[in-house]
């Protein structure tokens, strides 16, 4: 019979180890894995594929959670570069800053940073749920193709440029809109999204002066006639 | 591909061990080069005298004839010699690229440094190679950067590692993440105002810009901030002085670069788990640095 794993030293293993040992811990149905002394080591907790709950007691480094389906990850501390990069299902939530990339490509699933996040936050997402407690760096959304982006701070130049479709919500300053990035009217539908999602974690949407950002739909088909935004986007 | 990491103690009168710390946070760090690794400490500053680093041939005549060379110009004292690596104070009121020239009509030589306060030790391999070649761990100090190098353009060799000293300029230095595309415009321009360049590296023409900005009465701040639209490429890098270390992100924020700071301290490095080797509280929680934007922190 395998031993049932619930608690993982980090610092006594290496990276692969304690991968594989969450993975078995999965298997072996263990419903809660502990992690300590993560000390920000890169790729923990990645393509874990059963909805196992897995908690990182301290940072944890880039790509963390990537590729997951179905696990429900907590790391209490701050994460780097690329968490939950792919997530496919499950959630992540990270309760400190993170760095770029942040739920990049991600296609379903939550990924919440309480803190803020670098550039790029988002990108190329093409479904599910990002959602930033503080404020999001240069680029973030970009190309965005499904899923939703809530940010509570502010957003650094060229939020959502070159997105196909999703939602941006952003509920401080922006610095500056991306290339055919709009804003739209804020519906009862989206105010109560917006309640619903931070209300998740604790966050009282009510304090915020919310923007919905959304494709403007010109970058969709090449139009000789529109050339100075795709000179603008290029 | 580099690794980057800076450490400064906030109290002007503060001294500790940096080189440990440098040691700690570049040893994490090998995972993004381990061509070269190299730092540049700032001990306490001799107003009458200089420290020089110089590479020289690990045996035969040169370390003598560089003394003599030395000697010929200034008191020397605190002389050592380590493998290729040598070290000495000198008491010299002279300008630092006449001291240079003298060093370097030694053949097989090459000045890493010139400071009141800063050594720049730096070599091939990673940071225990370095430590073997050269120690630098046990260097009390009050502020340091090192860099472990991935070359992705010129030499992989001991000149062409960083930090880059920005010579003649006494106590400046440089560690850089990434690739300055119009290098060769920014090298003119700065060698038709007479500064030189030791090297065909990229990074080198930060630490004279920088230098050559605080010549010109600019603020470490006014440099920096200069230096994001002056320099196209992408870039994260330190720049260190006698006061302090600033930092600078080009506007793509291509590269990777945190920093975390207490009352006491302030931390930079290209991961968090180089910061987490020297400070594992989480009360410090890092940011990462925005596009095109510059820090600083002066004692």
């Amino acid at each position: 019979m395998a031993t049932l794993i619930s608690e993982i030293d980090c610092s006594q293993h290496t990276t692969r180890e304690i991968n594989q040992a969450i993975k078995r811990a999965a298997a072996d149905g263990v419903p809660d894995v502990r992690l300590t002394n993560p000390a920000a080591r890169h790729c923990l907790a990645v393509a874990v594929m059963s909805p196992t709950r897995i908690v990182f007691d301290g940072p944890v480094g880039w790509y963390c959670g990537g590729m997951c389906d179905g696990a429900e990850i907590v790391v209490n501390g701050n994460c780097g570069w690329s968490v939950g990069e792919n997530l496919m299902s499950g959630s992540i939530a990270v309760h400190g800053n993170g760095g770029s990339s942040a739920g990049a490509t991600v296609r379903g699933g939550r990924v919440f940073i309480e803190g803020d996040t670098g550039a790029r936050t988002g990108i190329a997402m093409k479904g599910g749920t990002v959602v930033v407690g503080g404020s999001v760096g240069y680029m973030s959304g970009f190309m965005m193709q499904r899923g939703t982006m809530i940010v509570c701070g502010d957003a650094g130049d060229g939020i959502g440029d070159s997105m196909y479709e999703g939602t941006v919500y952003v509920g401080g300053t922006i610095h500056a809109l991306g290339a055919d990035c709009v804003e739209a009217e804020l519906s009862g539908d989206d105010r109560a999204l917006l309640e619903s999602e931070l209300g998740a974690n604790d966050i009282d949407s009510g304090g915020y002066d919310w923007k919905k950002l959304v494709s403007g739909r010109k970058l969709w088909n090449f139009s000789k006639h529109e050339y100075d935004a795709w000179r603008a986007a290029l | 591909m580099c690794g980057l990491c800076g450490f400064l103690y906030k109290d002007p009168g503060r001294y500790g061990p940096v080189g440990h710390a440098m040691f700690d946070m570049l040893t994490p760090l090998d995972r993004r080069g381990t061509d070269s690794t190299g730092v540049a400490l700032y001990g306490r500053p001799h107003d009458d005298s200089y420290v020089l680093r110089v590479r020289t041939e690990a045996n035969g005549d040169t370390p003598r004839r560089v003394h003599d060379a030395l000697a010929g110009a200034g008191a020397v004292s605190e002389e050592s010699h380590t493998g290729g690596n040598l070290r000495a104070r000198i008491g010299y009121a002279g300008d630092l690229g006449t001291l240079t020239d003298l060093v370097e009509e030694v053949p097989e030589t090459e000045v890493f440094s010139i400071g009141r306060a800063m050594e720049i030790v730096k070599d091939v391999g990673d940071a225990s190679d370095v430590e073997a070649a050269a120690p630098y761990k046990s260097f009390e100090g009050s502020h340091a950067i090192g860099h472990t190098r991935m070359a992705t353009e010129s030499l992989v060799d001991v000149a062409h590692s960083h930090p880059f000293w920005a010579r003649p300029f006494a106590d400046i230095s440089v560690v850089h993440n990434g690739h300055i595309t119009n290098y060769h415009k920014l090298r003119r321009r700065l060698a038709g105002k007479g500064h030189r360049f030791a090297t065909g590296n990229d990074s080198e023409a930060i630490a004279v810009y920088i230098a050559d900005k605080l010549e010109q009465g600019d603020s470490l701040e006014d440099a920096l901030r200069s230096s994001v639209h002056d320099l196209d490429g992408t870039f994260a890098y330190l720049i260190s002085t006698p006061q302090g270390i600033g930092v600078a992100r080009d506007r793509f924020a291509l590269k990777p670069l945190i920093f975390a700071e207490d009352d006491e301290k302030v931390l930079i490095a290209s991961e968090e788990i180089a910061l987490r080797r020297v400070a594992d509280s989480t009360d410090l929680k890092p940011r990462e640095l925005g596009a095109g934007e510059v820090r600083w922190w002066l004692r």
